[in-house]
């Protein structure tokens, strides 16, 4: 990257911004060189923002001709060296899931918002729904780990989509940004930080030095034992294998007959570094016997829910899983091992996370789904709940 | 925590969500309370049932407002076309004192049943107001503003002018300020009228 | 090429591309999986060859290969170029997010009739719409061939596979007409059996600036000629004929059913069912092509305040 365009930051200071957009221009922020999409209910925004922002930061904004294409082109435009992202709802996730896959056993770091929507191709459109956490996780076929973050605010889309673009570049797996159709097309006042600020945030694409080279995919150390993750290989330099193959191969690109170490690598990776990937917040846990376990806006109605419950006396805190994927089992099970129930709401039917919680708990303490479906939690639906556990 | 829930419904590109973004510009951005803009969008946003809601904090140690959608009872209702008018019931307007304000276009609804029971309504002829004296539709959005500005009174008249600077090309920036003079005026004489009828 | 003649008879010929090749500069030979009459090892070696006589900057055009009998070529395109092997079908999207970030690049797509006719149609349709500068090739062998002879949007009315048992009835699919109908602007169709029309299209495509599509003719003796007699595509030689069995009576077969275009004018429709034309079909260098288009929309919009 030789100059780094001025136009790619907004003044800084308190915007009004709708969710898409504060996503685009944290993306923009991030140094996002392409952006490749479709249009679809309730992401179009994303697309029509950066169809304006892009050409002015010199870079390239394609609307293909469908969601398989866009995410193809969105690797392509990764393997040359661009940072690319995407941008989709429910429908448009399930048609990507075979290039996700692919781009995952191949490392190529992308960033992938899903703006969430209820139901089916046929579905309500406009209505909120976080129906896809699980699609997100399991996003292919072949196995892979993905990161997936959930912001609860506009602020929150402006600062995670940074933090997205750094992950892709550091751990080289799709990296998924999980909005939904309201907090997408909610408007709302964003900070933006001095562009000085941004930049020391960003990691940017660069390559090697030259005597790094031959390793050009995660491969284990066998000194320290730990996963070395080398930067992303770019097509049109000599930092590129001869050949980019999808099957299982070496941190040299070339096919090898051990898949197992492969396949551990590409897990491992992630895994291993759980650590520093998952982020979480806690709010009066500290003597907390009620905690409620929460991801995306349904944390918003939490908090009010918890103060109110706390002025009347019940002990109740808040878990925040700011990354939801990888699921942070050791710290949730510290975090729940003295309680008296656990309460988590949802904005789906299933209990993606609640299914979590009841695996790393073994089942052993209560669990309290609240599940909603096309609209989301009052603080009273959550107060409700804790007083009813708290009897 | 003192929520203040604005919702306004009528035709699609009648300046129904241009106008909840002044509102959300002028009460977060200029005045600094926490708040969240919501609007109809895709299919939705066609239409004479387009609408936008606009929830406010008025306590200015709120950072977020916890449930962005707004809630009914409405503190501020504005009401613009014939179908929207039509889903109106009396229990979608708070009955407190100093709020529960039902706005309507007296020339665009002929029929609108629930307005007689409704206290603090008031009809305006804004879309024939706006195409006759300033020349397009546009400007009723500024004379609306105008009403809420007076009857809410939930930011200064200073955001709410710095908003329509922001927010209207400058060519026309004299004749909308003239609007929202308008609209000014019409709010006020309308308070001077509910506390007559109160005393 | 020329020592080949000279060689003594218990000499083994060599090729002299395959230092060039990716298994030759491994291996030493031709290591490939190809079976024997294939036409993929004489694509492979004239690619390999106008790679290296043509001193193409390995940097500068990258080869992205679809999924087909043909991702195998792989081993034997020459070493130096930048290859990835895409999904089935999406080789075009790719390609096109691999120009667009970096427009001094000029794509060589493989792919083959069912990658690029049959899964990947829209992708096709849309890279020539945009006329996005690349050199795509089809390889049609009018067959699914890697999954064992199944029948594709190619396979020649009355022919037999595995999905069509009795006689294939569909329409076939024409990539040269579709490319020209959806706006790609050099348009050409070889055979392996002519390959120095090959190498002369394929110069001429790496020359163009613009969405170059070129359709390459192959035989597959496994699947298609094994199952299918030669007088497919001859006249009034229906049921009679033999077995195509073998590489040279493919190979023989190709040249039979192919037509120089200027020579097709003259025919009918009916006369045409089941041959292949040859030619040249479009050549126009006067169209926009779409990174410089892009490339001045975004110097309007940098300059723009």
């Amino acid at each position: 990257m030789s100059k780094i365009n001025s136009k790619r930051f907004l003044s800084p200071g308190k915007h009004l911004m709708m969710g898409n957009v504060a996503m685009s221009e944290g993306a923009l922020s991030a140094g996002l060189n392409y952006f490749g999409g479709y249009p679809i209910t309730p992401s179009t925004e994303v697309i029509e923002h950066l169809a304006v922002r892009m050409p002015q930061v010199g870079g390239v904004c394609m609307q293909m001709e469908d969601e398989l294409a866009s995410i193809n082109s969105v690797i392509g435009a990764s393997l040359v060296g661009a940072k690319s992202m995407t941008a989709t709802s429910g429908p448009g996730l399930s048609l990507m899931v075979e290039t996700i896959s692919m781009a995952a056993n191949l490392e190529v770091p992308f960033v992938f918002c899903d703006v969430q929507r209820n139901g089916p191709g046929t579905g309500f459109v406009t209505e909120p729904h976080h129906n896809d956490i699980g699609l997100v996780r399991f996003s292919g076929n072949g196995e892979f780990q993905v990161i997936a973050l959930a912001p609860m605010s506009c602020q929150e889309l402006f600062d995670l989509t940074i933090t997205a673009f750094n992950f892709a570049e550091l751990y080289r797996c799709p990296v998924f940004i999980l909005s939904d159709a309201y907090l997408g097309h909610l408007h709302e006042v964003v900070t933006i930080p001095p562009k000085e600020k941004i930049l020391d945030r960003v990691i940017q694409r660069e390559l090697p030095p030259p005597d790094e080279y031959i390793k050009k995919f995660t491969y284990k150390d066998d000194n320290t034992g730990k996963y070395v993750i080398p930067k992303p290989p770019q097509m049109g330099t000599d930092y590129c294998p001869g050949l980019l193959l999808h099957q299982p191969h070496n941190y040299e690109g070339l096919p090898t007959p051990k898949p197992m170490q492969f396949m551990e690598a590409i897990m491992d990776k992630i895994n291993k570094n759980k650590d520093k990937i998952c982020i979480t917040e806690s709010y009066k846990l500290k003597d907390a016997d009620i905690i409620i376990i929460a991801y995306g806006l349904p944390v918003r109605a939490s908090y009010r829910a918890v103060d109110i419950a706390r002025k009347e006396g019940f002990k109740v805190g808040i878990f925040r899983l700011v990354t939801v994927w990888p699921f942070p089992d050791e710290e949730v099970m510290d975090v729940v091992k003295d309680a008296k129930a656990i309460i988590v709401p949802e904005l789906n039917y299933t209990g993606y996370i609640a299914e979590q919680v009841e695996r790393v708990t073994k089942l052993e303490i209560p669990i309290i789904k609240i599940p909603k479906v096309c609209e989301f939690h009052h603080p009273d639906d959550i107060l409700k709940v804790i007083k009813e556990v708290a009897k | 925590m003192t929520r203040y829930e604005i919702r306004i419904s009528g035709y699609g590109g009648q300046g129904v969500i241009t106008l909840s973004k002044m509102i959300v510009t002028a009460s977060s951005l200029y005045e600094g309370l926490a708040g969240t803009q919501t609007e109809a969008y895709s299919a939705a946003a066609r239409g004479g049932k387009c609408w936008a809601e606009v929830v406010i904090d008025l306590d200015k140690d709120i950072k977020m407002i916890d449930y962005p959608k707004a809630l009914e009872p409405y503190d501020f209702l504005i009401i613009l076309s014939q179908e929207a008018a039509g889903d109106i019931k009396l229990n979608m307007v708070k009955k407190e004192l100093n709020t529960g304000f039902l706005i309507w276009d007296n020339s665009a609804i002929q029929k609108f049943r629930a307005v007689k029971r409704i206290d603090n309504s008031l009809g305006i002829p804004i879309q024939k107001i706006a195409v006759e004296k300033f020349g397009n539709i546009v400007f009723g959005n500024t004379i609306l503003f105008g009403v809420f500005t007076v009857l809410s009174g939930i930011f200064s008249e200073d955001s709410a002018l710095e908003t329509i600077k922001k927010f209207v090309p400058s060519s026309t920036l004299d004749k909308n300020l003239e609007a929202f003079e308008l609209g000014k005026q019409q709010g006020l004489s309308f308070l001077k009228e509910l506390k007559e009828a109160k005393a | 090429m020329s020592d080949i003649g000279r060689m003594l008879p218990n000499e083994k010929p060599e090729h002299p591309y395959v230092p060039f090749s990716y298994a030759g500069s491994m291996f030493g030979n031709f290591a490939t999986r190809f079976c024997s009459g294939c036409g993929y090892g004489i694509i492979g070696h004239l690619f390999t060859k106008i790679f290296e006589d043509e001193k193409l900057d390995p940097h500068l055009f990258p080869t992205i290969i679809g999924i087909g009998c043909y991702s195998q070529l792989l081993l034997i395109v020459h070493t130096k170029s930048q290859k990835i092997l895409a999904l089935h079908g999406r080789a075009p999207a790719l390609a096109t997010g691999i120009k667009m970030a970096n427009p001094n690049m000029k794509p060589i797509i493989f792919s083959g009739d069912g990658d690029c006719l049959g899964i990947g149609g829209n992708h096709f349709i849309h890279l020539c719409r945009r006329n996005l500068d690349c050199v795509i090739f089809i390889f049609n062998n009018s067959i699914y061939a890697m999954t064992g002879g199944q029948g594709a949007p190619t396979t020649l009315f009355g022919a037999q596979s595995t999905t069509t048992p009795y006689k294939m009835f569909e329409n076939r699919s024409d990539g040269v007409e579709l490319a020209v109908a959806a706006g790609a602007t050099y348009v050409a169709r070889t055979t392996v059996a002519h390959p120095r029309t090959f190498m002369k299209y394929f110069k001429k495509a790496l020359n163009h600036k613009g969405t170059s599509v070129i359709e390459v003719i192959t035989p597959c003796v496994t699947y298609f000629g094994r199952k299918n007699l030669d007088s497919l595509g001859a006249e009034n030689r229906e049921g009679e004929g033999e077995k195509m069995d073998t590489g040279q009576k493919m190979i023989d077969w190709i040249k039979q059913n192919t037509i120089r275009r200027n020579q097709a004018k003259l025919m009918t429709e009916d006369q045409l069912l089941n041959k292949y034309v040859i030619g040249e079909f479009r050549y126009q260098t006067d169209k926009p092509e779409y990174s410089d288009e892009y490339n001045k929309i975004q110097k309007f919009a940098m300059e723009e305040k």
